[in-house]
């Protein structure tokens, strides 16, 4: 005679959570959330005199039919109920990636420009006898070193993209990933990220003068007041970050 | 027993009223209702959570996730600000139904 294997509810919930699971609607964390009402559940009625196996299958039942409850969670979980806090941190990140790439770019075009300018060491040393100023030349060079915005912006759309599948990739999945985006709910890694992105956006905005030395320009970029702004919205996405939950959907 | 389009109707506002006497775990919610009721409001258990979840992302409440004595995790959800603003204008609905039926059902006393 066959002996019938012993019931375990930590196996019975797996099993219950897999099945569950293979519909896209569920997030992990619903699916835990979910076991965890099921282990109370069973808890319950085993005290009122039931089983384990029994308790189970009737906390399983009382849960709802898993056709039910998947039509329901897909309702909240799909990208559309996304809360705008999520939207506006998303929104605010894009624009400071795109000043950063921007700026990174005229700097990268500036150094271009200043080694095309020492390459032609002979014409210029020309031009400077002749009495004009270093200044005047360097902004010609200048006028042509910051890129069109338009190619920017259709850029760090591209790099957000890029930066979010590629940390999606490197995480292994959207859980892992949602937990890294997470670490600004952590006050201490939430100021360590922010000092981190203050100091890339001033390096970036920076690069330009500093690549080609006319250090006077650190003054007038910090006059145009980019730094700050850039400041602004390092700060919005932090406190954005912290007011809303789960940045990343588990589900598109 | 309350009538499906009663319970779903006053599902948030019974949420937000428990969550306003401290924070608590799914599981203890419906507990907390089925008691307080006397078994006349009854949840679909699993429903629940999607409605949780939808006012987490209102920002009415809150969740944290935090080891139980079992040694298994619990999700527990609290009030956040806009929740118990919600709480006060959701009382000052149901009290005016509530204080309309009364004086409906209440029989009027007459003088002949």
């Amino acid at each position: 005679m066959e002996t019938p294997t012993p019931f375990d509810l930590n196996t019975a919930i797996r099993r219950w959570q897999q099945d569950l699971g293979a519909s896209p609607a569920f997030c992990a964390d619903n699916l835990e959330e979910l076991a965890s009402h099921l282990r109370a559940s069973v808890l319950k009625l085993k005290a009122g005199g039931l089983s384990e196996e029994e308790a189970f299958l009737i906390a399983a039942q009382r849960l709802g039919k898993p056709g039910q409850l998947e039509q329901e969670f897909a309702k909240v979980n799909s990208f559309a109920t996304r809360s705008w806090t999520v939207i506006l941190f998303w929104l605010v990140t894009c624009i400071y990636l795109f000043q950063v790439v921007y700026s990174l770019i005229a700097g990268l075009r500036v150094w271009r420009s200043m080694s095309e300018m020492r390459e032609m060491q002979g014409e210029l040393s020309q031009l400077l006898s002749q009495g004009a100023p270093l200044g005047q030349i360097y902004r010609i060079f200048d006028a042509h070193s910051y890129p069109p915005v338009f190619s920017v912006l259709t850029l760090s759309i591209v790099a957000l993209l890029v930066f979010i599948l590629g940390a999606r990739l490197v995480a292994g999945s959207w859980q892992r990933f949602s937990a890294i985006i997470k670490i600004f709910e952590r006050p201490t890694h939430a100021v360590l990220v922010t000092l981190g992105l203050v100091v890339l956006g001033h390096v970036a905005t920076l690069s330009p003068a500093y690549v080609s030395g006319f250090h006077e320009d650190w003054a007038w970029n910090y006059l145009t007041g980019l730094p700050v702004v850039n400041d602004a919205l390092v700060l919005s996405m932090a406190l954005l970050a912290r007011r809303g939950k789960r940045l990343i959907p588990c589900r598109w | 027993m309350l009538s499906k389009e009663l319970v779903a109707a006053s599902t948030t506002t019974l949420v937000l009223s428990i969550l306003s006497e401290g924070e608590e775990y799914g599981y203890a919610l419906i507990q907390r209702v089925n008691e307080l009721s006397g078994g006349k409001v009854q949840w679909s258990e699993g429903m629940l959570y999607p409605v949780l979840h939808w006012m987490e992302k209102e920002e009415l409440i809150e969740s944290e996730w935090r080891a139980a004595e079992s040694g298994h995790r619990r999700k527990y959800y609290r009030l956040r600000q806009q929740g118990r603003k919600a709480l006060r204008a959701e009382k000052e609905q149901w009290m005016t139904v509530h204080n309309l039926l009364t004086k409906l059902w209440k029989p009027q006393p007459r003088l002949t």
